[in-house]
């Protein structure tokens, strides 16, 4: 039995299924059920033209962190950042430094001293590894970050997905000096 | 070119001969203090490069993600994705869970 949508909250992290994602060369089953290959989205294109294509993919169960709620059960799929265990090696990138002091844009350390976390690991978020999973590929929700870790998480959500706010920053003001009774 | 930059002379700070050698060679210098990196030296040649970047971050133009990722940000980010591992702490979480399941359907349902 899946995670309980009750549970699926913004900060949640959820043990689940996901992806690797799909490229190329790239296996697949024709209407047979014979695994075959093609080697660029040009082939598959001209082969599957839109048609949906069962594919042979890879998935791994790993904690996600839930960028948004997901209560509601009949809406489906719920938007999570990829959580990864630290290796040794990682350790070794040039970019671990400003990981561990939390300095860094596009990777979030999340320590092991940390209990709430639940995690069995010393771990790292990836900003850039934004997906959308089926909510009952979710087996359990464990742990979770704070609404001070998650302020940071949308922060750098910001840059990483090319987020405008100005506009709306303005017209937000502009409706606070609206209801002031002072025009902007 | 950005306003925002200061000029020293030469004189007012000393950098040892390997560094000077290393920027003479096209590398960067990074300055640690207590461990930490707190700034980065860089040839004129690169900084005639980064600072076009540098003056759009400034007028808060928005540069795309991928043009601040460092060559080492991109190949962990590229090993993070392709990380088939799995350790035992994960194995054992997975575990737990399936346990929680056995003994109650509901159990992590109320996590």
């Amino acid at each position: 039995m899946p995670a309980d949508a009750s549970e699926l909250r913004r900060g949640a992290i959820a043990w689940g299924i996901f992806p690797f994602a799909a490229q190329f060369p790239m296996r697949w089953l024709d209407d047979g059920g014979a695994v075959r290959s093609l080697e660029t989205v040009e082939d598959y294109a001209a082969r599957r033209r839109g048609r949906p294509t069962g594919v042979v993919s890879e998935v791994k169960i790993r904690p996600v962190l839930l960028l948004h709620d997901g209560t509601v059960e009949q809406n489906d799929d719920i938007v999570v950042l990829r959580i990864n265990s630290v290796r040794p090696r990682h350790r070794e990138s040039a970019s671990w430094p400003r990981i561990e002091t939390h300095e860094h844009p596009f990777f979030v350390h999340l320590p092991n001293s940390i209990a709430r976390y639940r995690l069995p690991e010393e771990s790292i978020v990836s900003l850039t590894a934004v997906a959308t999973v089926h909510k009952n590929a979710l087996l359990r929700v464990r742990g979770g970050l704070n609404r001070h870790e998650m302020r940071k998480i949308d922060e750098r959500l910001i840059r990483v997905l090319s987020l405008e706010l100005a506009p709306h920053i303005a017209e937000r003001a502009r409706e606070l000096l609206r209801s002031a009774g002072i025009s902007a | 070119m950005t306003d925002s930059i200061i000029d020293i002379t030469a004189e007012e700070i000393r950098l040892p001969e390997r560094a000077r050698k290393a920027l003479a060679h096209g590398s960067r210098v990074r300055i640690s203090r207590y461990g930490q990196p707190s700034a980065y030296v860089l040839g004129g040649e690169q900084y005639a490069l980064v600072a076009p970047l540098l003056d759009l971050m400034e007028q808060g133009v928005h540069v795309p993600h991928e043009l601040l990722m460092s060559g080492a940000d991109i190949a962990l980010a590229r090993d993070l994705a392709e990380d088939r591992d799995t350790t035992a702490g994960e194995e054992a979480v997975i575990e737990e869970m399936l346990a929680e399941r056995d003994a109650d359907p509901d159990a992590g349902r109320r996590v």
